[in-house]
């Protein structure tokens, strides 16, 4: 980790973007891709700089004891039935739009994150950075093969690298800054356009995982008609694609010929202890936790909140959890000024709503109130954001009198003629729906009326994503991201109306902060740039923040090592087994 | 005895009666007594039935369960019988249609019958949603149209056997007009039908009103539909299980007594018209 | 002859109509379809790609052409939110359909004949008040209300069948059951009033003279002459049936037809809905047939 501590890389990318724009080697929207690249990044390569400082004591768990981590022989054989709160998507890293636990047991990655958030090697059996940050080199073992036998060199691994980058979606926002993948001897060599200090971040993630390309191409590669990932699905991690079926199960089982982790942090240098993994798709979140207790699941990915404290104090489970990169936001369409065009009007509204009440109310406490864009237990929060944003209803109401909004006969606001009422749409999900209507009543209670559509996702991407006012005037967007990447630059930055910039906000001070983030050089400049970029959203306010939550994992205590941690989405299941 | 004795004497139709009379009362006093179904109180949260000030409780957001499945009675009644007029008249005008007319009439009336009943009411609904916006009114023409389509269908079963009557066929052959048939002879005998088939029909609408809202289609919140109520208080059932079970049990209460009544009815006004709706109930 | 065959060449013009018109009112009913599929970065090029690559830029009637076309030669095509085959999902979700809906089927009918004609046989008696009451309280429970209530006491509070999910037997009772609650009120009170409809007449009348038992003439022939016109009913029940499949499939987690359904609404996955409605309007419509043919069959007085 010593290379990659030592240069500021971001400055350098930054600046060669500038460059060539003003040269004109770029357009304007590559430019702001450009630009989201290295945003999407920034903050997790800080953090990771300050992890290779030492100036952090590693994770900051939600403090759960948990003895996860075994002590004494692990015992081979066992299927871990782990229940799932979202449907399975398919198994093609390429094409799929989320990733599924079962990537972490049919793929590696080309690297990964370690318990503090440190680049460890995974698939690669080490990896380097040059001094410019231009060049990155990964040396891939000799001999490695998939499951299906075929070969996975350095040719191999160069080649699905690149037909990642060329050809995903995910892919899409990182790969700007990225010149292309070669092969040198044993190594596969990423060469920068400009250097960027997050480019491993996106390696780490199911977006990235290793695929036998010859497998992938021969199953219809990015066609929609591709039978990969649905129907066969070709890794070299240590379990093989054995059944899938959406609305139901996933199942992997056991490859034998695993020859181990390169990982350092995991354990077993071997095959797997388990014989299989199976994924049951739980979407009723009431049921889900009722399926642990009886023993049916072994394992448990996202209890309902409201069963969280009849699981705490069961002897038999262990509660884990973490923060999790997401979070609860208000868009405010600025193609209606009327409403949300003069930031006093964004703030009486702001003012008006009790977050801490909310994550009483909806998470049972299980996540913190958001007074800016970050997450409270980002590395880089600011916490001077909570002097702003806090719950004060009379402040509300002499905020939007200041904004010149004055009560109608009814009680409801008026200015200029124009009557203080607006769509409001909302996903069809009980937290997403509880915490519109929260908010709702808290608006109505200073006199501003949010009529609430419920509607179900395709619907709610419609409404929330259009141009100018085909977008509704407020949407509840929830938001989570598998990896540590500070995402929500690309929701404020000016570059990407409509989408992801929901609220079509174009706020001069924000552009700019996030463009001194994006130049620091230095941790303490990073650090200052980012207090800007969190104090200027919190003040202007793009979006309402409002709360983000905790990841939560249950496991029978009889399940040993499955230790989800807040670098990763999922736990390792290599090291997993079971003392039953 | 008259037919208001013989009323009192049907059990059902009393005890039906009663429950009605009890559903009305706490759907036209419950709102005014227990306040507004909206007010929300965050420190609250999920409060059992007996909790002072909440006799029913309190849901996630610390509302009154008691002001919200009051409330929601309203809405259910509202579009329960909306629906069921609907469908009546509209129902039992095409189904005389069909059934005197018979002929071309009757075969078109035939294929658009059979084509949306091919359709689950689900489906229906969910398309009628999406064409025109989430809301009461799409479940309401949804529910209608499946409704309309059903009363059709029975009608003109009946409207078939009437008109081979004997009084019928006398009528016809002694020249008669058409609509002097319809209107002296067919439709006195197809009122008890459709009367008796709107109950029923209350009850099924009150369900499919109620089974719509709870996979979230029909009214927006914060309209407190008890459908609605079931699904959101579904997943606190181990924590508070009144916020599920108390919308669920008024649910129960309404349709129980629309068809204890529907039932009375039907052996006050003609024992015979049993088979007839127990075939339509059977759809 | 000739009947038969308009009457075949109906239902398969109907079919046709069903068929295109859920796929332009799915196509019609708004909603992103992109947003199933792609993640919340992709731009608004790669959404324009992706609507391009299946076709949605095409006249709707071009891409029902296209669809028929391919569907003649075997392609249903493939889910737009995860690819998977609908081939291969439609064997798996309509196995398991079958199974649940059968089960619910087996008790609509075994637990509804009999109830009914002991409710008959003990006429008047507190058993048979107690039958018709539940029958009546049967019919009107809501069944997505019925099936919290079950789960919450069978599987949270008793513990003995699973709440959620497919697999063995006992993931199955308890779906089972709900599914067929209103079936079993409605099949009680068909077959007692069937029953008690038969007592009256001449030959049974005629049997009781011949010293015949009671419970003989009720069982043996009272009972031969009420069934036919329920069991031929059965055909309306299977319609019934996938109506409230879909609600309870989705409840229990169950992954059938109703659920894949429900869920391809929601998410605007157009091959989905066009397969899997189309599915259940031709189960209903073949149901629905066999119910009118049977109960012509088994009811004299309409064979004229």
């Amino acid at each position: 980790m010593e290379s990659s501590a030592n240069h500021d890389p971001v400055v350098n990318g930054a600046t060669n973007l500038v460059a060539n724009y003003q040269s004109g080697k770029i357009s304007r929207r590559q430019f702001g891709k450009g630009l989201l690249a290295l945003g999407l990044s920034t903050g997790a390569a800080s953090a990771i700089l300050a992890a290779c400082g030492g100036s952090d004591s590693g994770t900051s768990d939600a403090g759960e004891t948990t003895d996860t981590v075994a002590s004494g022989e692990p015992k081979v054989g066992g299927q871990l039935r782990e229940g799932y709160n979202r449907d399975v998507s398919k198994h093609d890293p390429i094409t799929t739009n989320w990733y599924d636990p079962a990537f972490s047991c049919i793929y590696e990655t080309i690297v990964t994150d370690d318990y503090d958030g440190n680049t460890v090697p995974q698939f690669a059996s080490d990896w380097s950075v040059s001094e410019d940050g231009m060049t990155y080199t990964f040396t891939i073992p000799e001999g490695r093969v998939s499951h299906s036998g075929g070969a996975m060199g350095a040719q191999q691994v160069a080649e699905i690298l690149q037909t990642i980058k060329d050809t995903s979606f995910i892919g899409g926002v990182s790969t700007v800054p990225m010149e292309g993948y070669s092969v040198e001897g044993n190594t596969v060599v990423l060469k920068m356009k400009n250097a960027w200090l997050g480019a491993l971040n996106p390696h780490k993630t199911g977006y990235w995982a290793l695929a036998n390309i010859d497998t992938w191409k021969a199953a219809g590669g990015a066609d929609p008609s591709s039978t990969y990932g649905t129907e066969s699905a070709d890794g070299t991690g240590p379990f093989t694609h054995t059944e899938w079926v959406p609305g139901s199960h996933t199942l992997v089982t056991r490859w034998d010929a695993y020859p181990g982790s390169n990982t350092p942090y995991i354990t077993n240098k071997g095959a797997a202890y388990l014989d299989s993994v199976r994924w049951s798709v739980i979407t009723e979140a009431g049921q889900r936790a009722t399926q642990l207790e009886s023993g049916e699941l072994d394992t448990l990915i996202g209890p309902s909140f409201a069963d969280l404290e009849r699981l705490r104090g069961n002897p038999d489970l262990t509660v884990i959890q973490h923060p999790e990169w997401s979070g609860y936001h208000l868009t405010m369409n600025r193609d209606y000024p009327e409403f949300f065009g003069d930031q006093l009007t964004r703030q009486g509204l702001s003012h008006a709503l009790n977050r801490q009440g909310m994550v009483d109310a909806i998470l049972f406490g299980n996540g913190d109130p958001t007074y800016g864009p970050f997450p409270k237990t980002d590395r880089q929060y600011e916490p001077k954001v909570e002097e702003y944003n806090q719950y004060d209803v009379e402040l509300a109401k002499s905020k939007l009198a200041e904004a010149g909004w004055v009560a109608g006969a009814d009680g409801v606001l008026e200015r200029d003629g124009t009557r203080f009422e607006f769509d409001y749409v909302v996903e069809d999900t009980t937290e997403q729906k509880q915490v519109a209507e929260a908010v709702a009543q808290q608006f109505k209670e200073v006199g501003v009326i949010a009529n609430l559509k419920v509607v179900d996702r395709s619907v709610w991407f419609e409404q929330a994503s259009g141009e100018g006012r085909k977008a509704a005037p407020m949407a509840l967007f929830f938001w989570l991201w598998p990896v540590p990447l500070d995402i929500l630059v690309i929701f404020g930055s000016s570059e990407t109306i409509p989408v992801p910039n929901f609220s079509h906000a174009v706020e001069p001070t924000i552009d700019a902060a996030i463009d001194e983030w994006r130049l620091a050089g230095t941790e303490e400049a990073s650090v200052v740039a980012s207090s800007k970029f969190q104090l200027e959203w919190a003040d202007k306010l793009p979006y309402l923040p409002l709360m983000n939550q905790y990841a939560t994992f249950v496991h029978q205590n009889y399940v040993k090592n499955w230790q989800p941690f807040v670098w990763n989405l999922y736990p390792v299941y290599n090291d997993v087994w079971m003392d039953k | 005895m008259n037919l208001f004795q013989r009323a009192l004497k049907n059990k059902q139709l009393v005890v039906g009666s009663v429950l009605g009379l009890v559903v009305l009362a706490l759907g036209a006093f419950g709102p005014l007594i227990f306040g507004a179904y909206d007010t929300q109180d965050l420190l609250l949260g999920h409060k059992p039935v007996g909790t002072p000030g909440f006799p029913f409780g309190t849901d996630a957001l610390g509302r009154d369960l008691a002001a919200r499945a009051t409330y929601g009675i309203r809405i259910s009644l509202f579009v329960a019988v909306s629906v069921t007029a609907i469908a009546v008249v509209l129902g039992t005008t095409i189904g005389l249609i069909a059934g005197y007319v018979k002929g071309a009439v009757d075969t078109v009336t035939s294929w658009i019958v059979d084509f949306v009943w091919g359709f689950p009411l689900i489906l229906v609904a969910v398309l009628a949603a999406a064409s025109i916006g989430s809301g009461l009114v799409p479940v309401i023409l949804a529910v209608g149209l499946v409704n309309t389509v059903a009363i059709a269908r029975v009608v003109r079963g009946e409207v078939l056997g009437i008109s081979e009557r004997e009084f019928v066929v006398a009528a016809k052959a002694g020249g008669y007009s058409s609509v002097r048939i319809v209107f002296r002879h067919i439709v006195p005998n197809v009122i008890p039908v459709a009367l008796v088939l709107s109950s029923y029909y209350v009850a099924v609408s009150i369900i499919a009103e109620a089974s719509l809202s709870f996979v979230g289609l029909g009214a927006q919140p914060p309209l407190p539909s008890l459908g609605q109520m079931v699904s959101d208080g579904r997943n606190f059932i181990r924590l508070n299980h009144w916020e599920a079970t108390i919308p669920g049990a008024v649910i129960f209460v309404m349709v129980l007594s629309v068809s204890l009544i529907g039932d009375g009815l039907r052996d006050l006004l003609d024992p015979r018209l049993r088979t007839a709706v127990e075939r339509a109930s059977a759809t | 002859m000739s009947t038969v065959v308009k009457r075949v060449l109906l239902t398969l013009l109907l079919l046709q109509l069903s068929s295109l018109a859920v796929f332009a009112a799915i196509r019609l009913s708004g909603g992103d379809v992109t947003a199933a599929r792609l993640p919340a970065s992709a731009t608004a090029e790669d959404r324009e790609l992706f609507r391009e690559q299946i076709g949605l830029n095409q006249p709707i009637l071009t891409q029902y052409v296209d669809y028929l076309g391919k569907v003649v030669r075997g392609d249903l095509g493939n889910s737009l939110t995860n690819n998977a085959k609908i081939s291969t999902l439609a064997v798996e979700k309509i196995r398991n359909s079958l199974i649940l809906g059968g089960a619910a089927i087996v008790l609509v009918f075994g637990i509804g004949i009999p109830l009914g004609m002991l409710a008959a046989f003990r006429r008047n008696t507190w058993l048979d008040t107690s039958i018709s009451s539940a029958a009546v309280a049967g019919m009107a429970i809501p069944n997505f209300w019925l099936a919290l209530l079950v789960v919450w006491l069978f599987s949270s509070t008793l513990g003995w069948f699973p709440p959620a999910g497919a697999g063995g037997f006992k993931y199955l009772v308890l779906p089972a059951l709900v599914l067929a609650a209103e079936g079993i009120a409605l099949t009680v009170r068909m077959t007692r009033s069937a029953m008690l409809e038969n007592v009256g007449q001449d030959f049974v009348r005629t049997l009781r003279a011949a010293g015949l038992s009671e419970s003989r003439v009720y069982f043996k022939h009272v009972l031969r002459n009420s069934l036919l016109p329920i069991i031929s009913l059965a055909g309306l029940r299977v319609g019934q049936i996938i109506g409230y499949a879909l609600v309870v499939e989705t409840i229990f987690g169950w992954p059938g037809v109703g659920q894949i359904l429900v869920n391809g609404v929601l998410r605007r996955d157009y091959p989905i809905v066009q397969f899997f409605s189309l599915l259940l309007v031709i189960v209903v419509t073949l149901g629905n047939l066999a119910a009118s043919v049977g109960y012509t069959l088994a009811n004299p007085r309409l064979r004229k």
